[in-house]
């Protein structure tokens, strides 16, 4: 006798293969959404919203048209998260912040008007840290241990996906803030080359570092969510293999701690036993700069978006997001600019390194989620690919103390649909992560 | 505050926290030492770097190189 799993409990892409086939319809799979929410909400608080009589309007209509075989898009019938910095009809954008006004009307980002058109529902806002930046974490917690972060600064994203809650989820990344999430949390998750994904509609951190992302249940679906999202096509050709595999070594594992470093040479010898290739790839020297280049260019950027924030409203901004904006405030504009020509030659000095390597491989982050929520974790790993503007992905790749690790892939600039094959090829060689319940 | 000869972590420092207490007055200039710190460093670090005269700046995505619009 075969078990039919629960709509909650499958893939984007097995979800809207079943609804495609009317073995499943919208209306059950949001239903089915809605009632694990009910059933883990108040341990995990990876919602700031939730829209649930919208939501089960639209599933109808939905379940209708897929009736008449009508499918409006390949997400069609599908529900997904959004992280609360990007605005959605019809409600509210509060950024975990009290300075944003919930009850302000905004239309759809560009995010959310491409995830309708491609049929999927939008079950409501994910929690994240104040303005995805250097403010207050929300009280999201992690659903593998509840004592631990989720991670962030798309931390209900992560923990909603991770959860089970719904099969996808949008984030965004500035520094590690799309993918530290989904390794915390045991899943997949993708940031792709900058300006890939639109960014209109999206409340700005720091807007040449900013990266709209993907959280999903496979590299599968992030390659189905990325098709359906993108604005623009990779110019680059795509390559599926045999993977020519950089293994860096140099800082990411130097930094990392044991049982990561043994997680992470696991995952490369089950790649090579798939057929990959493997060699060290080593970092330029001006990589030892990357992080004070992405301090310097992300801090009069953020502060630049709330300087009137700051003059207007400080009393309602937290302590934490004041000292920052502050502080960043008082840097001179000369060493932005260098900062900005300085990555110049970091990006373009990194990029040699695929005349070798198709992809480069390393940790997701040096650790699993620390315990508490007064941090989200450890970004060191992520952020040089966010401040080069490299795609970038992570997939389970093992346990810590019962908490999930991440393998991350990243590739050269417009390499995106690449980056995703392989995140699909090591995905098929390391497996899953089940949940604990 | 120059750029060339590099500047020490400590006189960016010095430099910051001269500007916080004019900026945003001593109470609040002796909150953010922290943040201060770390821009300093950061500052010394970028400030210390060799970076050749015909070097742009490098703002961020370039679609029209990377990308086809669909």
């Amino acid at each position: 006798m075969t078990t039919v799993a629960p709509a909650y409990d499958l893939s984007a892409s097995d979800l809207a293969t079943r609804i495609a086939s009317r073995t499943c319809t919208p209306t059950e799979a949001v239903s089915s959404a809605l009632l694990r929410i009910d059933e883990l909400e108040d341990r995990v608080h990876a919602w700031a919203f939730v829209d649930r009589e919208t939501a089960l309007a639209q599933a109808e209509v939905l379940t209708s048209e897929a009736a008449n075989g009508d499918l409006r898009g390949p997400l069609h019938g599908v529900p997904v998260g959004i992280k609360d910095v990007f605005h959605v009809q019809a409600m509210p954008t509060v950024a975990n912040s009290k300075t944003m006004d919930p009850s302000a009307a905004y239309g759809d980002s560009a995010v959310a008007a491409a995830l309708r058109a491609a049929g999927a529902i939008i079950l409501g806002k994910c929690e994240t840290v104040e303005f995805a930046g250097m403010g207050m974490p929300p009280p999201t917690r992690n659903p593998w241990n509840l004592e631990h972060t989720a991670g962030g600064s798309s931390s209900g994203s992560g923990a909603a996906v991770g959860a089970r809650m719904v099969p996808v989820a949008i984030g965004t990344q500035t520094g590690g803030s799309n993918l530290r999430p989904a390794a915390y949390n045991g899943i997949a998750g993708f940031k792709p080359s900058h300006g890939a994904i639109s960014r209109e509609g999206l409340l700005p951190v720091s807007w040449t570092l900013d990266h709209p992302g993907i959280i999903a249940r496979t590299a599968v679906d992030l390659s189905l969510v990325f098709d359906a999202i993108a604005r623009a096509r990779p110019v680059s050709p795509l390559r599926t293999g045999p993977w020519r595999i950089g293994l860096v070594r140099e800082f990411f594992l130097e930094r990392s701690e044991q049982p990561v470093v043994e997680s992470v040479e696991r995952a490369v010898s089950l790649m090579r036993d798939g057929g990959a290739t493997v060699a060290e790839a080593h970092l330029p020297p001006i990589f030892a700069a990357q992080q004070a280049i992405h301090r310097l260019i992300m801090s009069p950027e953020m502060v630049t978006y709330h300087a009137t924030r700051l003059a207007e409203q400080e009393d309602r901004m937290t302590p934490r997001h004041v000292q920052s904006v502050k502080a960043f405030s008082l840097l001179p504009v000369t060493y932005y600019i260098q900062a900005l020509r300085a990555r110049r030659i970091l990006k373009e000095q990194l990029a040699l390194l695929f005349d070798q390597f198709d992809i480069l491989v390393m940790p997701t982050t040096p650790a699993p989620a620390p315990k508490g929520l007064d941090s989200t974790g450890d970004a060191s790993l992520l952020s040089p690919w966010s401040l080069v503007g490299f795609p970038a992905a992570t997939v389970p790749c093992g346990l810590s103390n019962g908490l999930p690790l991440g393998l991350q892939l990243v590739g050269k600039p417009g390499s995106d649909t690449t980056v995703l094959a392989a995140a699909e090829f090591a995905e098929s060689v390391l497996g899953l992560l089940d949940l604990p319940f | 505050m120059r750029l060339k000869p590099a500047l020490s972590a400590e006189e960016a420092f010095q430099f910051l926290s001269a500007s916080a207490v004019l900026t945003w007055g001593a109470a609040a200039a002796s909150e953010i030492t922290t943040n201060l710190r770390s821009i300093a460093e950061a500052m010394a670090v970028v400030g210390a770097l060799d970076i050749p005269d015909e070097t742009e700046p490098l703002f961020g995505e370039d679609p029209a190189r990377m990308w086809e619009a669909t």
